[in-house]
């Protein structure tokens, strides 16, 4: 049963106010790449840990000339995705996509889109955790005062024993990187092979944690260094010789699937809309 | 009756904030809000790049501190407070600055030192500064050429503004030394045209 | 297919809407009205409304039907209404001393001005299934209570001093700690060390288990924490705002259901050299006791210094609030397989160092 928020609710939701503290927040988290600043941040009519961070970012951008495209885990279907994408529905006229070049607004869980973010688009992160910091240090107040010192000696001696124990860096997803050579940040659970699309690109970055009350952002043309050593290269994912049953495309994220009956396995694109225009290229002569 | 060209404090806010946004992500880039000034009301007692950027960015959670040589400057903190719900405040206390009309040096000075910078620990805690200039433009045409490189910026980026003191810029300089403290800058002019040199830019004057 | 990401998510989440529905109404006789949850489950009713941090018993009512019941989601219900709504006046500082009280007791002393009032509770009643509601005629019921319990006059306010206010005319108290200025947790971020005012609006609108289980385990184990109730009252206030057009005078808003505690602690020799007792102090939407007294110990606790778990700020304060806790615990439902995949990739490479390594090792 779909409630009638157009009636009873404000456009986007939020009210005026909390959206003027959200845009407040996201300029001074612009002009300081990497630096999680504090907002109040609202609860949203989903659940906190479920994307309210970056929710609150949409609704505080989204007007009825956008077009938005809402991803978990790369997948526009996904049921998380598209019950964002009917919230905002529900309560502006913007329209919806999968087609991630149409889209002007995009919000995301865990992946960013294969075809680069361009100038005129807006990358929305879902934040879990925002703090780098906390797998070294379980206080706020502390994390704090080692971000204001650049003190990032915790960080750097936990991937050193990493090294020391397993042979290489431990670290799957949400790959700890540093934004104009200042902040050490958390890209929010994207893959490795995401993280380098950070580096200097042309769109802009936002990354919203409601839960833990962050915004923080990466600007266009930002340099982002994911942390390594000299000897111990920062590595992405490998998926030597896969593709995509779908499409094809052997240079894509994969998914990697098994088969229920015959337990056989194999890969198939994360970006699902990606993944839908090369199979549509592929069928048209 | 409501008056439908008036600006509209859901959607022209909204409208404003995203070009805003992508002047301060992109530092030199010029966003032309003038479309949104038209709905500014003929009465208001501050300009209308004033009154648009307070409407958008104030409300009762943040203060101000409001500057003007020839405009009735009481008038106008009265008209932003009673618009916004926002606190009209002491210079080194402001969030944001409204700078109307462009002041002497020894002001620019005085308004330098006492502008908020935030702190290490909370660099976030410092204040925003719209200053109202004459003329901005991409190109090398006007008295202030001043060639930008940071974050936001691929390489390097003209800008180029009229009725801005050089003095601004020294003094930004000194105040924003040590990154991550400092102030952001919105530049906006006559035409409705905005800029922002948020705190991690470097400018170069021209021909230095 | 194994753990894939559900397609036709549209189709799905509608249709789980339907089955949800389904579920709320098929042995329903009748739908259950809001008025009959507002007016006959109070004390879930009142819950929802401290946990949601909105006074809006209807609503409140409202979303406990809409939720089925599940207090969590009510309050969380209550909460995202909230997000929407403008925060236009502040409200006057309310005197809980001017309370129109309908219960009042003491611990600490037999005997207080006003005496004790014990009023609605269940504290004395035997925790015995009653089968007579099965079958229970309103109506009938309502008759005979209105013979057997004494009529008072409704117009004639029950107030009465507080028992602090005793302790501290006799300079047995410490005043209690400034709060400075007002902090407002729906408005801003918290940061630490947390103000006075921002501990008491997270503990205020606090989950009742978890603020009961933090402040149980102070009292328990933890620290010799075992205060007296000074004193617990519930009752009415009146909320009142400063007159817009003429702000000496006052417009009242309405009135709400607040539970007020006040702990007596341990006493302390403070800067000056004074020895008096410290007071906590828990306050809630509703009649809502447990969660209030909870909520006195914790504030007291965080207070205090030491190495316990209640004594730790962000410990305490990042984890009572139930909307929270609640999101991030049951966001594990979702789909995590491209962090799972990066964490397979590792796995795998680390696999192989580790096997070249073994090889590389000579066998004796």
């Amino acid at each position: 049963m779909q409630a009638h928020l157009k009636q009873t609710y404000n456009y986007a939701f939020l009210d005026e106010g909390s959206k003027k503290e959200i845009r407040r927040t996201t300029l001074k988290a612009v002009a300081i790449p990497g630096y999680q600043v504090p907002f109040a941040s609202r609860e949203m009519p989903i659940g906190r840990g479920w994307g309210t961070g970056g929710l609150q970012l949409t609704l505080s951008l989204i007007g009825d000339q956008d077009c938005l495209k809402v991803i978990d885990q790369g997948n526009d279907d996904s049921v998380n995705a598209v019950s964002i994408k009917k919230l905002v529905q529900s309560c502006t006229e913007a329209e919806v996509t999968t087609d991630s070049e149409r889209a002007t607004l995009i919000q995301t869980r865990h992946r960013i889109p294969e075809v680069p973010i361009r100038a005129d688009q807006i990358l929305i992160f879902q934040v879990p955790l925002p703090e780098p910091l906390r797998m070294v240090e379980a206080k706020e107040r502390k994390t704090k005062q080692l971000h204001a010192e650049m003190d990032y000696s915790g960080i750097w001696l936990r991937l050193y024993e990493d090294i020391v124990k397993w042979g290489k860096i431990s670290i799957g997803a949400d790959y700890p990187a540093l934004a104009h050579k200042r902040y050490i940040f958390a890209p929010s659970p994207i893959p490795r092979y995401d993280l380098p699309k950070l580096n200097r690109a042309d769109g802009l970055f936002l990354f919203g944690a409601g839960r833990e009350k962050k915004i923080y952002a990466i600007p266009p043309y930002t340099d982002v260094e994911p942390l390594a050593f000299d000897d111990y290269p920062f590595e992405v994912e490998h998926f030597d010789g896969c593709t995509c049953r779908l499409c094809g495309s052997n240079d894509t994220f994969l998914d990697e699937i098994f088969d229920e009956t015959t337990g056989q396995k194999f890969y198939q694109c994360s970006d699902t809309g990606n993944c839908q225009k090369r199979q549509e290229k592929r069928h048209t002569p | 009756m409501t008056n439908a060209n008036a600006f509209h404090h859901v959607h022209d806010t909204r409208k404003l904030y995203r070009r805003l946004l992508d002047s301060m992500a992109r530092p030199g880039k010029i966003n032309d809000i003038a479309d949104l000034l038209r709905g500014v009301p003929e009465t208001c007692p501050c300009s209308p790049g004033t009154y648009a950027l307070a409407q958008t960015l104030l409300d009762q959670q943040v203060s101000f501190y409001y500057y003007s040589q020839e405009l009735n400057a009481d008038d106008a903190e009265r008209a932003i407070e009673w618009t916004t719900g926002s606190r009209h405040t002491a210079s080194d206390a402001a969030d944001y600055w409204f700078i109307d009309t462009s002041p002497e040096i020894d002001e620019i000075d005085s308004i330098m030192q006492s502008v908020r910078i935030g702190t290490l620990t909370e660099p976030e805690k410092s204040a925003t500064i719209a200053l109202h200039v004459r003329k901005l433009s991409g190109a090398d045409d006007l008295t202030l050429p001043m060639i930008l490189r940071g974050p936001g910026i691929n390489g390097w980026h003209l800008l180029s503004a009229e009725g801005m003191n050089i003095e601004w810029l020294r003094l930004r300089s000194e105040r924003n030394r040590d990154y991550p403290t400092g102030c952001d800058f919105v530049l906006f002019d006559d035409d409705g045209q905005i800029a922002a040199l948020p705190r991690t830019t470097r400018i170069e004057r021209r021909g230095f | 297919m194994g753990y894939v990401a559900v397609t036709g998510g549209q189709k799905a989440i509608e249709a789980a809407d339907r089955i949800n529905q389904w579920y709320r109404i098929k042995d329903a006789a009748h739908s259950l009205e809001t008025i009959e949850i507002e007016k006959q489950l109070r004390h879930l009713t009142d819950r929802v409304m401290s946990e949601g941090g909105l006074y809006a018993s209807e609503y409140a009512a409202l979303a406990i039907k809409q939720a089925e019941g599940d207090l969590c989601e009510a309050a969380f219900l209550m909460r995202a209404y909230r997000s929407t709504l403008e925060r236009t006046y502040e409200s006057e500082i309310i005197d809980p001393g001017q309370m129109r009280v309908i219960r009042r007791i003491s611990s600490a002393f037999k005997d207080i001005p006003g005496g004790q009032m014990l009023g609605p509770t269940m504290d004395y009643t035997h925790r015995l299934l009653n089968f007579t509601l099965e079958n229970e005629q309103a109506h009938v019921l309502q008759e005979l209570l209105k013979e057997q319990i004494p009529e008072f006059d409704t117009n004639q306010t029950l107030s009465f001093p507080k028992v602090a206010g005793l302790l501290r005319e006799q300079g047995l108290l410490f005043p209690p700690k400034s709060s400075g200025a007002l902090f407002d947790i729906t408005r801003d971020k918290l940061t630490f060390p947390a103000p006075r005012s921002a501990k008491l609006q997270i503990l205020a609108r606090g989950e009742t288990g978890a603020m009961t289980a933090l402040a149980y385990s102070s009292m328990r184990g933890h620290t010799t924490n075992h205060p007296t109730v000074g004193e617990l009252r519930v009752g009415y206030v009146e909320v009142t705002i400063a007159y817009p057009f003429d702000s000496s005078e006052s417009l009242c808003l309405g009135e709400l259901m607040l539970t007020e505690v006040e702990t007596i602690n341990a006493f302390e020799r403070d800067d000056q050299g004074d020895v008096k007792l410290r007071l906590g102090y828990g306050l809630t939407f509703g009649q809502n006791e447990t969660k209030a007294i909870a909520m006195a110990i914790l504030e007291q606790g965080l207070e205090t210094k030491g190495e316990t778990p209640s004594q730790d700020e962000e410990f305490v304060l990042l984890h009572v609030d139930s909307i929270e806790a609640n999101g991030f615990v049951s966001h594990l439902k979702l789909p995590h397989y491209i962090t799972f995949q990066s964490k397979l990739d590792v796995l795998r490479q680390t696999q192989k160092l580790a096997e070249s390594e073994k090889t590389e090792t000579p066998k004796e």
